[in-house]
């Protein structure tokens, strides 16, 4: 298809008004160019066709994680998705399933971030007072960074969770996203709180109501592995409960920096550590 | 009250009954997930025959408890066969399945090391080795249930050439 | 209350132990260690299948029950969700199993 060609597309749109506790699906025809994604249809629609349609977004570039909708029955992103790139002459839009819906594609989010709240996503240490004042940073190895960052890359978007087979029956499952945050909090060498996050992991319906579908995975927008972080995070609980160990000592603060040393004489000083604008402005008119 | 709180929200459960819903398109499923399903269907038959297993093989005390009891299993031959095959089939899988998942939940052995995300974003887990394995224990399960059916059924005297 | 990492643990160790167990009893009534499957379910074989293997099946008994059971429990309980629920899930498989290792030791004390 050549730059400017417009493609006509019929969008099929599940629906549901609270006012009147009703669903229905609704086809829009809308003319397509390459390059346009989910929101633009959005836009498109409520600008031309329907401004009664619910939808949420807001950052467009795959950041912020509120789009989040079923696309041809594959939870995506509705600003990641380019419609030409799905093929089919017909795209089915649906809102994501396994939270509550509040009016057509818009969900309630409301359990989702209780759930991520319950493992305590943040960082805990016994010193709460260099925790507040820090002096310096926890010391962390390249690698040790590299094997967590993944898990920080979650944008909440929720897409994992609709994927997976256990919260449509077991309301209570932590879900993958819940669970991966805890696990990345969990191999985190600067942090402490490894006991509080294993009395919620490991609860019944903690990480062990996960039964390797890899659901998840194959859906997050980010490349999170949350099945694999599921998966790990289980053989941390048996080998804790095999060895018995129940705690987990951070990583030290950084010694302090070394004071300034004075130049041997021969040897050239360096150059000043930080120069400020106005001080190189000064140096390079005095040049 | 707020007026967040009065909307009244649809329950939307992304269970079974959506997936036979034709009202919604066809989803792709991850081979692990058509795993999961059948791992736990097996395992649902082979608990409760254990249960009756266990009554059955309470008759072992006497000849004749055993004798009557066995006669009593043998009335519909067909139907006790074809239960055994069953069975078998579920046996093997639960167990070839089972030697996987304890490597993948167990041992996070075959879903890859946690890595710096790079794109294309395609998941380890899904690319690893535990997924041909999968293809290895689904394999092993076709190979030995048909095996094991043809033994069963020519033993008993239900098939013949 | 048990702690779920517990029970989760013993139902893995159960499942590889049955993995050993399993096959041997399986393979008991096929032409590898018997001269066919109706053959063995004559009442002199199992007789002596008891007298030999006994300890492979009370191994099996116990390991099997104990996975199986805690297996269904896993299912119920995402089935439904709620303490009394729970509860009584967990309280109805525990006698359902102490009854069957019960009847099963029974058993293979009474052929033995």
């Amino acid at each position: 298809m050549s730059k400017g060609e417009v493609k006509n597309i019929t969008f099929r749109i599940k629906r549901y008004d609270p006012e009147k506790g009703k669903t229905w699906w609704q086809e829009y025809k809308v003319p397509v160019r390459r390059g346009m994604t989910l929101v633009d249809v959005y836009l498109y629609i409520k600008e031309n066709l329907d401004p009664s349609l619910a939808v949420r977004y807001s950052c467009r570039m795959g950041i912020c994680g509120s789009c989040g909708v079923v696309i041809n029955g594959k939870p995506s992103l509705a600003c990641e998705t380019q419609i030409l790139e799905l093929g089919t002459d017909v795209v089915t839009v649906e809102p994501l399933p396994n939270y509550p819906v509040v009016r057509d594609l818009v969900v309630d989010f409301t359990g989702f971030f209780e759930k991520h709240r319950m493992v305590k996503p943040y960082l805990i240490r016994r010193d709460v007072e260099e925790q507040e004042n820090p002096t310096r940073e926890y010391r962390m190895l390249p690698e040790e960074y590299d094997y967590m960052v993944q898990f920080s890359y979650c944008i909440k978007c929720g897409l994992c969770y609709a994927a997976c087979p256990v919260p449509a029956i077991d309301s209570k499952f932590l879900g993958p996203q819940a669970l991966a945050q805890a696990f990345r909090y969990m191999i985190d060498v600067r942090d402490e709180g490894l006991k509080e996050r294993v009395l919620v992991v490991d609860s019944e319906h903690g990480c062990w109501r996960c039964h390797f579908a890899d659901a998840c995975s194959a859906v997050c927008p980010k490349g999170i592995d949350p099945a694999q972080g599921i998966q790990l995070l289980r053989r941390m609980l048996i080998s804790m409960r095999l060895s018995g160990v129940k705690e987990k000592k951070g990583s030290p603060v950084m010694p302090p920096m070394p004071p300034e040393t004075k130049p041997k004489p021969g040897v050239k000083a360096p150059p000043p550590r930080t120069v400020k604008p106005e001080e190189a402005m000064k140096r390079i008119v005095k040049e | 009250m707020s007026r967040r709180d009065k909307v009244k929200k649809l329950p939307n459960k992304g269970g079974l009954s959506r997936h036979l819903n034709p009202e919604y398109p066809k989803t792709e499923w991850t081979a692990e997930k058509w795993a999961f399903i059948l791992h736990r269907l097996t395992g649902l038959f082979i608990i409760f025959y254990l249960l009756a297993h266990i009554w059955v093989t309470g008759h072992a005390t006497s000849p004749e408890s055993w004798s009557s009891i066995m006669s009593t299993l043998h009335t519909y031959k067909w139907l006790e066969t074809t239960g055994e095959w069953l069975l078998w089939g579920a046996i093997v899988f639960h167990g070839l399945n089972g030697i996987r998942l304890i490597l993948v939940e167990a041992l996070g052995w075959g879903i890859g090391r946690p890595h710096r995300p790079i794109p294309p974003y395609l998941p380890y887990s899904n690319r690893s080795a535990q997924r041909p394995l999968l293809w290895l224990v689904v394999a092993l399960t076709l190979i030995a249930w048909i095996v094991g059916g043809v033994i069963l059924y020519q033993d008993v005297g239900l098939i013949s050439w | 209350m048990v702690r779920e990492s517990t029970l989760m643990t013993l139902h893995y160790i159960a499942a590889a132990i049955m993995v050993v167990v399993l096959t041997i009893h399986v393979l008991m009534h096929t032409p590898v260690l018997e001269k066919g499957y109706e053959v063995s379910l004559e009442y002199e074989r199992v007789l002596e299948h008891y007298n030999v293997a006994w300890l492979d099946l009370a191994i099996l008994l116990y390991a099997a029950l104990f996975h199986g059971l805690n297996g269904l429990r896993v299912i119920l309980i995402e089935l439904h969700q709620g303490p009394v629920w729970e509860k009584a899930v967990s309280w109805t498989l525990l006698i359902i199993g102490i009854v069957a290792a019960i009847y099963g030791t029974w058993t293979l004390i009474e052929v033995v």
